[in-house]
């Protein structure tokens, strides 16, 4: 392992992951001082009734739930927002929970930023300074690598466009990984996911002078999906445990990438999604074999010594760690029931200009570590 | 790489880590909203000079130190905490800088428990474990890579009075901020860097072998073990001057202490702390004397986690056998530690660092009462830690 | 594709009610408070009778006054060091000196139908101790010999990390424990 010059790493999300976790929430909530929570759900896993369960967990217990909202699975916006934060205030609540996917906990973030301006109104800076409520977060569509980072972006309807924020106080405090909730998921969503998981844990360990913690989130999360995603698919009594792998890979794979958040293919993949609608998840998959050559030989040291995570085998020269990576993506692709190339994904090609255009719009563009010659690179060659 | 039913992980604190890490300690000081520190300290580092190398960080910054309280005990206590909190609240700091070893911080971690609890005496809050109150804000320098108490949310605290040592041990003790500086450990003598870099590497293995054992913490003691084994021969070496194997080290302490502080330690702790209360052994030297000995008596339960070890340390993967991988791992530790011994002549037997034979069955005796044997892979019993203890004798 | 078995399934539209919740809380804890109840008569008769116990107790100051569990509020008994052996109190916290409780319900659930070990319990963090960690140490070491002679070998097995076996004149002494526990029980239940 490399150590750079300079560091600095900060995650206080408190994970808590297993059997019955969700029981355990009240009382780790306690811990924090809060007393009455706010629940932000999505309206399809409303449906599957996990909310029972969360409330159910609550019944013995100092603390309460004080109002549960449920939300359409629709993009968040700032109008949406102020509804959650409105009924935060109406409701006397002093935290969140998000119990959902991404997107209800990007509602979450976006309600915390403006119960926390206390206007009603959006500050104006990416990176602001106020103390937020405290957030939770419980996933349950298998995107927990959402609570973790430190992004939120929402739909400004008056502006007409995407804003992003930068803060500390929108990580989770507590992530809930509870295996029951994540069952549901679709074999194709869980694989999406686990391979999201892989491009964002790759690409934060390409990114040069990498944090050492950041590796090590990245390592544990590419071990995880490399050795189970294949059980996850099979039927039998292994998949319980490989699912629960999955979900911690893509918990630990969003602390790693929001620390080291500058890469190729996540900008890429939020730039398809932007304009086309396509899930990230997806994208990321078919974007990854190809931007792992792209920049193989650039950081080939830096893969060398992430190589362990793939294989069991020890490697020392760098180039047999990128071979070593390169076979063991090339397999992970041979299981993976997902489209390989854009265009078998429903992608036309007179679309691509304008996705290129998107990804320098987002937050994980970064000039000097790649330029827009490169996106049109990469989205060509996965075309 | 196997999901435990159940785990929990928690590293909360800010790492701040790098070659003048300490130049960042006043803006970071102005993150947290503070403008006056508390420096605390035991008489060793200042002696050591180390102090200067804060103050300076200070030089024209909007924030100070108000005091430099150089009286922690080896072994923190209730006397020294009270004292502490009551300069604290006299000098009105509102931050606690701590530097030094765990006793420095421990020391810290009393007061703070004493003044968010607004008490005068740190006894009055005995049994507290929960403690529920918000604390003040505490920056961990630390000047040994060891202990990795930067980042662990326990505080043992000796209770002068009765005699006995007290845990606090709760989620608002983990430091706000640690902040690594490999100039701070440079002085270190020998001997010192050794135990304290096996104390490093018997959390890291601890934690990858335990009950508690979890994807997360494994991945924090593998890399924590690659440094460790990397490093500690030249930190020991030649510590004044290698700047890399002093930062190496002291990330690999951090990275250490990360993992053992959510997986827990097993049996080697348990020993080691009962070597301490009854023959005064230091805490890094038994735990390295008993590490090879107590691994191969986990050996039957968890041979192959101690095999996957053998590559972090550096040597050949060679068979497929995990018995046969995991006595590689072990050799692999006594190979380090010989070579430690030959660089400072660091002791590899209980009867070279000071415990007497007779004393084994009252180590043993402690030993078994330890609430770190409740994480061992193995049930331990009297007579097991009595065995391990000859053999290590 | 991964489905929840239909008992989760059952259980996940049945706590939809209020009332259910409640219920189903009101049960766990009958169920607890009656588990534990027992627990303590097992800690009397277990101490009066066997020499494990005897060994471990002499090391003990008199008057320990411990309790078990469950956090936030309840079910709850505290046990106490008198002379030779241990006395239950009573339910309820009883000023102890050393608590191991259950952070949740469920989680005790999972202890106390034997579905999972102590040992286990405790690695999961299951469970807090209030109180000095090494008298925490030797109430688990009597709770686990409390439970060799309580419980069915194939529980033992499954949930010790080193599954105790008993000799014959121990399974002398579990008979007369067995005996004894019908007057303890009788004791602490009316």
């Amino acid at each position: 392992m490399q150590l750079p010059n300079f560091y600095e790493h900060y995650c206080p999300a408190k994970i808590i992951a297993g059997q019955r976790s969700l029981s355990n929430l009240p009382f780790e909530m306690g811990r924090f001082g809060t007393k009455r929570a706010l629940v932000v759900i999505e309206e399809d896993i409303y449906k599957t009734g996990f909310i029972n369960l969360l409330e159910q967990a609550f019944t013995d217990s100092e603390l309460n739930i004080g109002q549960v909202f449920s939300r359409k699975n629709t993009r968040v916006t700032l109008g949406g927002a102020r509804e959650i934060a409105d009924l935060f205030r109406r409701s006397d609540c002093d935290c969140l929970i998000a119990l959902g996917g991404g997107e209800a906990m990007d509602a979450v973030k976006s309600a915390a930023i403006l119960i926390g301006a206390n206007s009603g109104e959006l500050p104006s800076e990416e990176r602001f300074s106020m103390t937020l409520p405290k957030i939770f977060a419980v996933p349950a569509a298998y995107a927990p690598g959402y609570p973790v980072t430190n992004l939120v972006e929402l739909f400004d309807e008056g502006k007409k466009k995407s804003r992003y924020f930068f803060s500390d106080d929108l990580i989770a405090r507590l992530v809930v990984l509870d295996p029951r909730l994540t069952l549901k998921t679709s074999a194709s969503n869980r694989v999406a996911y686990a391979m999201d998981a892989l491009a964002r844990s790759v690409e934060a360990i390409m990114e040069p002078e990498v944090n050492p913690i950041v590796l090590i989130y990245a390592r544990a999360a590419i071990g995880l999906v490399v050795k189970n995603l294949e059980s996850a698919l099979e039927e039998g009594k292994r998949e319980r445990q490989a699912d629960q792998a999955l979900a911690n890979a893509s918990l630990y794979a969003g602390i790693a990438f929001s620390h080291a958040s500058r890469g190729l293919i996540a900008a890429t993949a939020q730039g398809l999604n932007c304009i086309t609608g396509m899930q990230t998840g997806i994208a990321s998959s078919i974007l990854l074999p190809h931007g792992f050559e792209m920049f193989s030989e650039k950081y080939g040291s830096q893969i060398g010594e992430a190589a362990g995570a793939f294989t069991s085998k020890r490697l020392s020269a760098t180039e047999s760690g990128v071979a070593a990576v390169r076979a063991s993506l090339e397999a992970l692709q041979g299981v993976s029931p997902l489209p390989k190339r854009l265009h078998e994904a429903g992608i036309i090609e007179s679309e691509l200009e304008r996705v290129a255009e998107a990804v320098r719009e987002t937050p994980f563009y970064c000039e000097s570590f790649f330029n827009s010659q490169d996106v049109a690179v990469l989205l060509e060659k996965a075309f | 790489m196997n999901m435990p039913n159940f785990y929990q992980h928690y590293c909360p604190g800010r790492i701040i880590a790098g070659y003048d890490a300490l130049k960042k300690i006043p803006s970071l000081m102005d993150r947290l909203g503070c403008k006056t520190a508390m420096v605390v300290t035991d008489k060793g580092v200042v002696a050591a000079g180390l102090i200067k190398h804060v103050e300076a960080a200070f030089e024209g910054a909007d924030c100070s130190i108000a005091h430099v309280f150089d009286e922690s005990p080896p072994d923190s206590s209730n006397i020294a905490s009270n004292k502490l909190a009551g300069l604290f609240k006299g000098y009105k700091c509102d931050l606690f800088l701590a530097v030094g070893g765990g006793s420095a911080l421990d020391t810290a971690k009393g007061a703070n428990i004493v003044i968010s609890q607004k008490s005068d005496d740190l006894l009055n809050i005995q049994g507290a474990e929960n403690i529920e109150a918000d604390l003040l804000p505490t920056i961990a320098v630390p000047t040994t890579a060891g202990t990795g108490s930067e980042v662990t949310k326990a505080a043992v605290i000796y209770n002068e009075e009765k005699k006995v040592k007290m845990l606090f041990s709760a989620d608002k003790l983990y430091p706000t901020m640690a902040v690594l500086d490999p100039k701070m450990s440079a002085t270190v003598p020998p001997k010192i860097t050794a135990a304290t870099g096996l104390d490093a590497l018997t959390h890291s293995i601890e934690a990858f072998i335990n009950l508690q054992k979890n994807p997360i913490d494994d991945a924090y003691a593998v890399a924590a073990i690659e440094l460790i084994a990397k490093y500690i021969v030249r930190a020991t070496e030649n510590g004044a001057s290698d700047m890399e194997a002093r930062f190496g080290m002291a990330n690999a302490a951090l990275m250490a202490g990360a993992a053992f502080s959510n997986s827990m330690v097993g049996i080697v702790h348990s020993l080691a702390h009962a070597c301490g209360a009854v023959c005064h052994v230091p805490h890094g030297l038994a735990n390295g004397i008993l590490l090879p000995w107590s691994l191969e008596y986990n050996l039957p339960r968890v041979a192959e986690y101690i095999g996957q070890l053998c590559e972090p340390l550096g040597c050949e993967q060679t068979g497929s056998d995990p018995l046969e991988q995991a006595r590689l791992t072990i050799r692999a530790i006594r190979d380090l530690e010989e070579r430690l011994n030959g660089v400072c002549g660091l002791p590899l037997r209980l009867k070279d660092a000071g415990v007497s034979g007779d004393k084994l069955p009252m180590v043993a005796r402690v030993a078994v009462n330890d609430g770190c044997l409740m994480y061992n892979p193995l049930e331990v019993g009297y007579e097991d830690a009595l065995r391990v203890l000859r053999n290590a004798f | 594709m991964l489905e929840l078995t239909r008992f989760e399934k059952t259980m996940i539209s049945a706590r939809k009610f209020p009332v259910w919740r409640r219920m189903e809380t009101k049960a766990k804890r009958v169920y607890l408070a009656m588990a534990l109840r027992t627990f303590g008569a097992a800690f009397e008769a277990v101490t009066a009778s066997s020499k494990e116990c005897e060994n471990e107790l002499s090391q003990w100051e008199e008057g320990r006054r411990f309790a078990l569990g469950v956090e936030p509020s309840g079910p709850y008994i505290t046990l106490e060091k008198k002379g030779r052996k241990i006395r239950m109190i009573g339910t309820g916290l009883k000023e102890p000196v050393l608590s191991i409780v259950f952070k949740n319900l469920d989680s005790a659930m999972m202890v106390y139908t034997t579905y999972m070990g102590v040992v286990q319990a405790t690695a999961e963090n299951r469970a807090v101790i209030r109180g000095d960690n090494g008298k925490a140490m030797e109430v688990i070491r009597v709770l686990e010999i409390i439970m060799t002679y309580l419980l069915p070998g194939f529980i033992l097995r499954k949930n010790f990390r080193t599954a105790p076996t008993l000799s014959a004149p121990q399974y002398l002494v579990m008979l007369r424990i067995y005996v004894s526990l019908v007057p303890s029980l009788v004791k602490t239940f009316f």
